[in-house]
């Protein structure tokens, strides 16, 4: 069977995802992490305005502490083979985990990354997301609580975490975070070191 | 370039394209798992706090909003289009919280008008019996399925009528989960 660009087509019941191009595997896929991202934010906004924003982000911190960062890992981690516990396999996971790097991309065919990882030495990287959908989104809506809760309550503390995980040697700092003064700024970056 | 996983050195510069469709497929597949798992932790966690009854009434809400978006982005990524159970069949068959996770049969009449979808292997149903629960069986199999799954033939198309066959609970792990049937007035 040749390779489908997309679905378009006829229904074909024994198709399997192999059958489909690289490209519109990406776009599924881009598809499936703002689907993974975007329940949480449903969740998150449902629980707002029912109790509250303290209450709202206090159990949103529980969601990805408690269980959701670390199935996040195993499962990225699991599906590309990325072992070690150094920074090259730390940024191996942030490049590829599927609300991360996977829907910071620009559109197909390129799908070019929105956010790049520069390593300075083995013990020294720095990752810059140059886009981000949901600081925009925040910026759309006018939204600083939510961007502050995700930016400093939810993402500083999770990448320290993820970090700690994969090593607990290494130390993440950010460079720069939002707001911004206007969207030709780049939305964060991150300094990753791994200590001796 | 090819890569079959990313087992191999850090490549600033590697892209998704870069990797081969089996790759890229188990990827998918990974964000559907954190797909549902996300929104099961949410459940646990109100469920936790607040008891089954609040739980299930978030949820509902949860999903009232959800289920849409799950249509939406799947049909616009892969260009499905129409309106018969065809279109609707492909869409369940591309759907990273649907066909991509659980195993699935399509059977589909010649003239289109009938259709039956059939899960195989659930990993839904399968948590819930390893765990023994039946209230978390009860809310992913009737609360949700059993609402949203109709009311996605309604949106694909108003005539479109859609009846679960066969739902949860299973007397043993060798019978399918659920079967649905769909007609096209």
């Amino acid at each position: 069977m040749a390779e489908l660009k997309d679905y378009s087509g006829k229904f074909d019941p024994d198709l399997t995802l192999v059958d489909f191009s690289k490209e519109a595997l990406i776009s599924l896929l881009v598809a499936a992490g703002k689907l993974y991202l975007g329940i949480d934010g449903i969740w998150t906004g449902l629980m707002r305005q029912k109790y509250g924003d303290k209450t709202a982000f206090d159990y949103d911190k529980e969601v990805w502490f408690s269980k959701g960062l670390e199935i996040d890992i195993k499962q990225t981690c699991d599906a590309l083979n990325i072992k070690g516990n150094d920074l090259t396999a730390l940024f191996k996971y942030l490049q590829f985990g599927p609300a991360m790097a996977v829907i910071y991309v620009g559109p197909p065919p390129q799908f070019e990354p929105r956010v790049t990882f520069e390593l300075k030495n083995q013990k020294h990287g720095i990752m810059t997301v140059t886009r981000c959908n949901s600081l925009e989104y925040f910026e759309r809506h006018k939204d600083s609580a939510l961007q502050k809760m995700a930016c400093e309550e939810i993402d500083l503390p999770a990448f320290k975490w993820i970090a700690k995980r994969f090593n607990p040697k290494i130390e993440v700092e950010p460079l720069k975070l939002p707001p911004r003064k206007s969207a030709k700024e780049i939305a964060c970056q991150w300094e990753f070191r791994l200590a001796r | 370039m090819d890569l079959k996983d990313y087992s191999g050195k850090f490549q600033p510069d590697v892209k998704l394209t870069d990797f081969s469709k089996e790759a890229l497929a188990r990827l998918l597949l990974a964000a559907g798992k954190m797909y549902l798992g996300a929104d099961g932790m949410w459940t646990t966690v109100i469920r936790r706090r607040f008891g089954d009854d609040v739980a299930l009434e978030c949820s509902r809400e949860v999903w009232d909003i959800n289920w849409k978006q799950e249509v939406r982005r799947p049909t616009e990524a892969m260009n499905i289009k129409g309106n018969d159970i065809a279109s609707m069949f492909k869409f369940f068959q591309v759907d990273p919280g649907f066909a991509v996770l659980f195993q699935m049969k399509f059977e589909l009449s010649d003239d289109g008008k009938y259709g039956k979808a059939t899960v195989v292997k659930c990993r839904t149903l399968e948590y819930c019996e390893r765990h023994n629960d039946t209230w978390l069986m009860n809310l992913a199999c009737h609360e949700l399925d059993g609402k949203l799954i109709p009311q996605t033939a309604h949106l694909f198309n108003p005539k479109m009528q859609c009846q679960a066959t066969k739902l949860p609970p299973r007397k043993s792990p060798d019978e399918i989960p659920c079967v649905w049937e769909f007609w096209l007035k």
